[in-house]
């Protein structure tokens, strides 16, 4: 019983000595690195958006070395393939030259994952993501094969090129857990991250911890108590997200045009535990559920006309259906 | 565990107790002072039993309430340290899972207590009790008012209402033509009573209340009672002559009542039939002996207790029944029987006349008295129970004893109180009417109604509208009736 409570008092601590080694490699968006954080705890994927050259690759390489996992980039482009990133079966000759067929893993077979410009790939080569990232497990022909765990998908997206890309569709949207938005480095981060690089290009960031106690943590993380006034408001969140429901708050019907999935709401309270235990808590808080709020339904909530006309953005209208949420406790 | 919390809990509990025993306090208080506030303003009567009972009840019911209201469970405690102290539910989640004995609960249950030992939580007294503080102003802002306003004086209603009818002055004008055609009556009495009268007519024409009116005619009452009384000297001759041991003197005395219309028994006839002629035989010498014997008492005894009502020698009641001794002590020297019967025939039919004719001239006054009195009742309407005990309804004081006699101390009707001094009582244990009685109206002696008679009247006599005259009237005629004198 001490083991375990030792355990759970060392969360932090390991997240801090996480947070700590990717500092050395990825300057500035702290948030984005706690939320990928969360995610990878929580063993969800993260849609990251942002500019080219703000440190998404670097980010998720660096995670690799600091958590002692394999990683693999794809680049997505228009004429990637499915195979290309699953993996194909392949004829093969023996040793004793027979021939037979052999299944070649793709850079799906990795812990980590990078989707790079995930939504330049058409639609048939994105949907070959939707069963890796939902279940961890590839099927080729009529072989499935498993993913490691913990296995962890961090695609980026460019908002700026949108000639030649192929939007993400909702369900694979929903696939993700977090959408987050990685903001242009401030002129002090811009001088870090020059400085840095005329040193070496190379991630330095160290191993502090591996893939088991990944999954320790994501075990920890899943009895962080949720008092049933928080679930509560949880589901009322989402479910207010929908404008096709009377009960629907206010924001929902003028701004929404469809709301978040079950999902959702799955992805909040696992991801809320995790962020209480990351904070040095040990239960869930409205604070917890609020700030995690903006990620998870950014990108499974789309907004309507009349957002757009009254110049909301989505996190507005987020910060919104929060309030309303809030007002009918 | 959750040491921290208890605390809290049970400080919650005696805060709640005594917010709630306070706000109790000041609504009972509130409530009290309201209350006497409206029914001061309002002028109501109202038993301050119930006052005090409606007010602890609203205090009672208030604390109840208050309590449940302000009593917090603990999950609302926890949820309001949550807020108040913006504590991440951390206390909430404690409370939900206390029975949780799992380890990540345990350090939950820790950060939750470490986090509340962080925390002050215990606010200044002023601050804790600020909303029973506030209802205690208030109250204390309503029952100070309450107490120092004065209660409102409350309007009497105007007083009924009289006016002089010309009804009221025809009846008023017979009453005297009938008063003044009376001729068998002392002629200065009867003028006197006529003169109330008119004077009573003049005094009505300028009174304006109800009261007032009461209080006039019954000065008139009493006056012309005192004024029939005045004349009427039977009550003192009766009292004077019982006084006496002898039989016959005791038969007289009744004799006299009895021509007055009062039923005491026996009549002269009884002293007649002692003397007749029969009784006188030659032959019974001894009889005659003894008879005259009594009959030179009698007639002793006659002139001597007669001799002490000095007020009334020249009296025709004292100086008839005064000649009736000397006629009888007159026809005792006479030597020869069938004379001296003749004489003591003459004596009595003279006494008969004599004073039969004074006695019926004072029972004609005492008829008009009656006849004013009854018609002034009638036409003015005054309640029996205003009219006070009349002179000439009180009775003398007389032995019963049909034997010995005896003094008038020894007398069945009593010898204390009523109309007169010493042992000449009037009726003093005689039943009247007493309507101002203090336990309601009764029949009481005549002794006890005349203190009730007098505070009533008293109090009548500050009455405005009363004339001084008629106050004046009232006056003496209380303080005859108190210090027993029959004559100014």
């Amino acid at each position: 019983m001490n083991e375990n409570i030792e355990k759970i008092k060392s969360f932090s601590e390991s997240v801090a000595k996480i947070k700590a080694e990717l500092a050395q490699d990825v300057v500035g968006n702290k948030d984005v690195i706690d939320s990928v954080i969360i995610a990878i705890v929580a063993g969800g994927n993260v849609l990251l958006e942002g500019v080219p050259g703000v440190g998404k690759t670097r980010l998720v390489r660096s995670l690799g070395r600091v958590l002692s996992l394999p990683f693999s980039r794809i680049q997505f482009t228009p004429d990637l393939m499915p195979s290309d990133i699953t993996g194909t079966n392949i004829i093969e000759k023996d040793d004793a030259g027979k021939l037979n067929t052999v299944f070649r893993k793709g850079p799906i077979f990795a812990n980590l994952v990078l989707a790079d410009e995930i939504n330049r790939a058409t639609p048939k080569t994105q949907s070959a993501m939707l069963e890796v990232m939902q279940e961890h497990k590839v099927t080729v022909g009529n072989n499935v094969y498993t993913l490691d765990e913990p296995f962890f998908v961090l695609a980026t997206e460019n908002p700026i090129e949108q000639d030649g890309t192929y939007p993400l569709p909702e369900a694979q949207m929903d696939r993700f857990m977090f959408k987050l938005i990685m903001k242009f480095p401030e002129v002090d981060e811009l001088e870090q991250i020059v400085a840095m690089t005329q040193k070496t290009m190379e991630e330095t960031a160290n191993a502090v911890v591996d893939g088991k106690a990944i999954l320790d943590m994501r075990a920890l993380a899943a009895t962080v108590p949720v008092i049933p006034e928080i679930m509560n408001y949880t589901m009322r969140l989402v479910a207010n997200t929908h404008p096709e429901r009377t009960a629907s708050v206010a924001a929902a019907h003028k701004y929404v045009k469809y709301g978040a999935s079950p999902r959702a709401a799955q992805a909040l309270i696992t991801a809320a535990k995790v962020r209480a235990l990351l904070k040095g808590n040990y239960n869930v808080s409205y604070e917890d559920i609020d700030e995690l709020a903006f990620p998870v339904l950014r990108h499974r909530i789309k907004t309507n006309f009349n957002a757009g006309n009254e110049h909301l953005s989505t996190d507005d209208v987020i910060k919104l259906l929060i309030k309303e949420t809030r007002a009918q406790r | 565990m959750n040491e921290g919390f208890e605390k809290i809990k049970k400080r919650h509990l005696v805060d709640t107790v005594i917010k709630s025993i306070l706000i109790a306090l000041s609504l009972g208080a509130f409530v009290f002072g309201a209350m006497l506030l409206i029914f001061k303003l309002l002028i109501i009567d109202f038993s301050p039993a119930y006052h005090l009972l409606i007010s602890v009840g609203a205090a009672a019911i208030c604390g109840v309430v208050c309590f449940f209201l302000l009593h917090k469970s603990a999950l609302a405690l926890a949820r309001s340290l949550d807020e108040e102290f913006a504590l991440g539910e951390k206390v909430q989640t404690m409370v939900r899972f206390k029975d949780d004995r799992s380890d990540m609960l345990a350090l939950q249950r820790e950060n939750a207590e470490e986090t509340l030992k962080g925390i002050k939580t215990k606010k200044p007294i002023a601050k804790r009790f600020a909303s029973a503080l506030i209802c205690l102003a208030l109250s204390v802002c309503m029952l100070l008012p309450a107490v120092i306003v004065p209660r409102g004086v409350e309007e009497a209603p105007p007083p009924p209402p009289f006016s002089f009818t010309e009804d009221h002055e025809f009846a008023m004008n017979m009453l005297i033509e009938d008063i003044e055609s009376r001729d068998s009556f002392n002629t200065e009495t009867r003028d006197a009573i006529v003169a109330e009268l008119r004077s009573l007519i003049d005094r009505l024409k300028s009174t304006h209340t109800l009261d007032g009116m009461y209080m006039n005619v019954i000065a008139s009452i009493v006056k012309v009672d005192a004024l029939v009384e005045e004349i009427s000297t039977y009550k003192t001759v009766c009292v004077a002559i019982d006084k006496s041991e002898n039989h016959d003197m005791k038969l007289i005395a009744r004799s006299i009542l009895n021509l007055q219309g009062y039923e005491f028994g026996g009549d002269l006839g009884d002293i007649r039939e002692n003397y007749k002629g029969d009784t006188l035989d030659p032959k019974t010498n001894e009889v005659i002996l003894t008879l005259t014997e009594k009959l030179s008492s009698l007639s002793t005894e006659l002139v001597t207790k007669l001799a002490t009502l000095t007020d009334y020698e020249s009296e025709t009641l004292t100086v008839g029944l005064g000649t009736f001794a000397a006629e009888l002590a007159s026809a005792l020297e006479e030597e020869n029987a069938n004379k001296q019967q003749s004489l003591i025939d003459k004596a009595f039919e003279n006494v008969s006349r004599e004073v039969g004719e004074e006695l019926t001239a004072q029972w004609n006054a005492k008829d008009a008295r009656t006849d004013v009195i009854s018609r002034l009742t009638v036409v003015f309407e005054i309640p029996k129970s205003m009219i006070p005990p009349l002179l000439g309804d009180a009775l003398p004081t007389l032995s019963t004893s049909e034997g010995e006699g005896g003094s008038g101390d020894d007398t069945e009707n009593g010898a204390s109180g009523g109309y007169g001094e010493g042992n000449e009582l009037f009726g003093s244990n005689d039943l009247i009417y007493d309507p101002f009685s203090e336990d309601g109206a009764k029949y009481v002696l005549y002794g006890e109604a005349y203190d009730d008679y007098y505070k009533t009247i008293e109090a009548i006599l500050l009455d405005e509208s009363v004339s001084t005259e008629a106050k004046e009237i009232l006056r003496e005629y209380f303080r005859k009736l108190s210090d027993g004198t029959k004559k100014n």
